[in-house]
């Protein structure tokens, strides 16, 4: 990748990415779909001949069940579906603006922060993505939107008291590298297949605990195994494989940053505040923790094997080794810090 | 012996058909990667078309403020013409370009001239208090700004068309239609490298 279009062929990769997970959380979420559907009679048919008297003095009747292929069940499964993941696909973006309460920069008070956009949007050959501001002394940015024309940076207003114009300018063309390089769609797929699984982890559970009384007691039981089972390897699975998407993400994001910016120096600058600055978003919300330039989670860095999971659960790389990378393409220190707030462009 | 006759006439006639099927399935393979390469070529083309495309709004948009700028001077420092003159001449010539490369050429003299025009607002106060003159100087510089990230987009599209179209397999798929190399846009400063990023 030796030239700043170099992120467009990343840009297809991860285009095809999102497909195949789109395409996996479908698959997934529709097998469950209708082994529910299954295990609730939905595609079974009884036929029980006429009841008799046994020789206890009991009615009985034999009963025999056998599979049935139901259309209608089906159609109603793959619509439900399909409607779940359109709907949270549609909706994603806006969900984090409104989870995190931020409004547009409208005002001539952020002339320069649409300035710096436009540049960095100009930079990727993109469209200007919406530029919106949080209220919040905690320094942070994010960007949401499934594809560049639906894109949205948000800044807190914190960032903007903190950062000069060329740090400024680092934070948002890091920004400007998770929409231009799809990051946005692959990551909200990602969370979307783990909520998949959570919800239905959930929904086995409660089915087994309360549904299961009765003539269906298999059914109960099976509903209870396939949920905990669900609960204990796959939900823990996609977290961690969703983490793991993100920490790469936002390596490839600073890339960007650099290749927009032509400077390691801003972006570099704007990542040692952030490493200095111990202010915390004061809405942090798991589900949007993975879209913030700085992971807005107040996590303490434990040793040992505690520490090692949290860190494997991280959404973020530690801040120190995304400085120590640019810090080794000035030609600096990777472990030093400064020189800071290079002067303003 | 008519029994082995027939035995080896069809064994050929299988050697036949593989061979058949081997240099289809080749034809084929071949006949996709040149499909894949001219869309790519084409995606880069329309590549830089579009980085051309912004650069020259950004051209056009700076051209536009600058009448009004050089008016707003003109009611502070009249007699300051030589500066005027070498503003307007250098807006003309850029107007006047028809391919990057002379835009690019006409860019170096209409930034001087401009940062001339701004630097008498420290030889005239009221200009420089002037608020329609600040509003001017601060849009045409955000409007330089732009140009330098377009022309950064532009180059690097460049660059990446003309490694397509000069090795292989762009090399022989190019022929196949118009894909002609295209200017850089070159000012005179020299541009700043892209470091190289590895993780």
């Amino acid at each position: 990748m030796s030239d700043a279009t170099g992120f467009i062929a990343h840009k297809r990769t991860n285009k095809r990415a999102s497909l195949v997970i789109l395409a996996g959380v479908f698959a997934l979420l529709f097998i469950v779909a209708n082994v529910i559907a299954g295990l609730l009679g939905g595609y079974s048919k009884q036929t029980c001949g006429t009841p008799y008297r046994t020789s206890t003095g009991r009615v009985a009747q034999d009963c025999v069940s056998e599979f049935r292929p139901n259309v209608a069940v089906l159609s109603v499964t793959i619509a439900l579906v399909a409607g779940y993941l359109l709907l949270s696909w549609l909706l994603s973006g806006r969900a984090a603006l409104a989870l995190t309460r931020a409004r547009p920069a409208d005002g001539p008070e952020f002339a320069d922060l649409r300035n710096v956009v436009e540049q960095m949007a100009i930079a990727a050959g993109t469209p200007m993505p919406a530029v919106y501001v949080i209220d919040d002394p905690a320094p942070n940015a994010f960007a949401t939107g499934r594809n560049p024309k639906h894109a949205a940076i948000t800044v807190t207003t914190g960032l903007l008291a903190a950062m000069s114009t060329r740090e400024l300018r680092g934070v948002i063309a890091h920004e400007m590298g998770h929409i231009v390089n799809r990051d946005i769609a692959v990551t909200t797929l990602a969370v979307l297949a783990v909520g998949a699984i959570a919800v239905i982890a959930e929904i086995g559970i409660r089915v087994g605990i309360f549904g299961g009384t009765g003539r269906r007691n298999d059914a109960g039981a099976i509903f209870l195994l396939v949920g905990l089972a669900l609960y204990i390897i796959a939900v823990p699975a996609g977290m961690l494989l969703r983490a793991a998407l993100s920490r790469r993400r936002e390596s490839m994001a600073d890339a960007t940053a650099v290749e927009l910016t032509r400077e390691p120096a801003g972006i570099r600058s704007a990542l040692e505040k952030l490493e200095a600055d111990t202010t915390v978003v004061s809405r942090p919300s798991a589900a949007t923790a993975h879209l913030w330039i700085e992971s807005p989670m107040d996590r303490e860095s434990g040793h040992g094997l505690q520490g090692a999971f949290g860190r494997m659960m991280d959404t973020h790389p530690p801040l120190a080794q995304r400085i120590a990378v640019l810090r080794a393409i000035e030609g600096l220190d990777p472990d030093g810090r400064g020189p800071n707030d290079p002067a303003p462009l | 012996m008519a029994a082995a006759d027939g035995g080896r006439r069809r064994s050929s006639e299988g050697v036949t058909v593989v061979i058949l099927i081997v240099v289809l399935v080749l034809v084929v393979l071949l006949v996709v990667v040149a499909l894949v390469s001219y869309n790519g070529i084409v995606r880069l083309r329309n590549q830089v078309d579009n980085g051309w495309a912004q650069i020259d709004v950004q051209i056009k948009r700076r051209a536009d403020l600058i009448p009004n700028l050089v008016e707003t001077v003109k009611g502070y420092a009249a007699h300051e013409r030589g500066t005027f003159d070498a503003v307007v001449q250098a807006r003309s010539a850029q107007l006047a370009a028809t391919t990057p490369a002379e835009a690019a050429a006409a860019e170096g003299p209409i930034t001087a001239a401009l940062g001339r025009l701004f630097a008498l607002a420290e030889a005239y106060p009221d200009l420089k208090a002037d608020a329609n003159f600040r509003q001017l100087q601060s849009e045409i510089t955000a409007t330089e700004d732009r140009i330098a990230y377009a022309r950064q987009f532009y180059n690097d599209s460049v660059t990446h068309y003309h490694n397509r179209i000069d090795t292989v397999p762009g090399l022989f798929v190019a022929k196949f239609g118009n894909f002609p190399h295209r200017e850089l846009f070159e000012a005179d400063e020299v541009d700043r490298a892209v470091p190289k990023v590895e993780f």
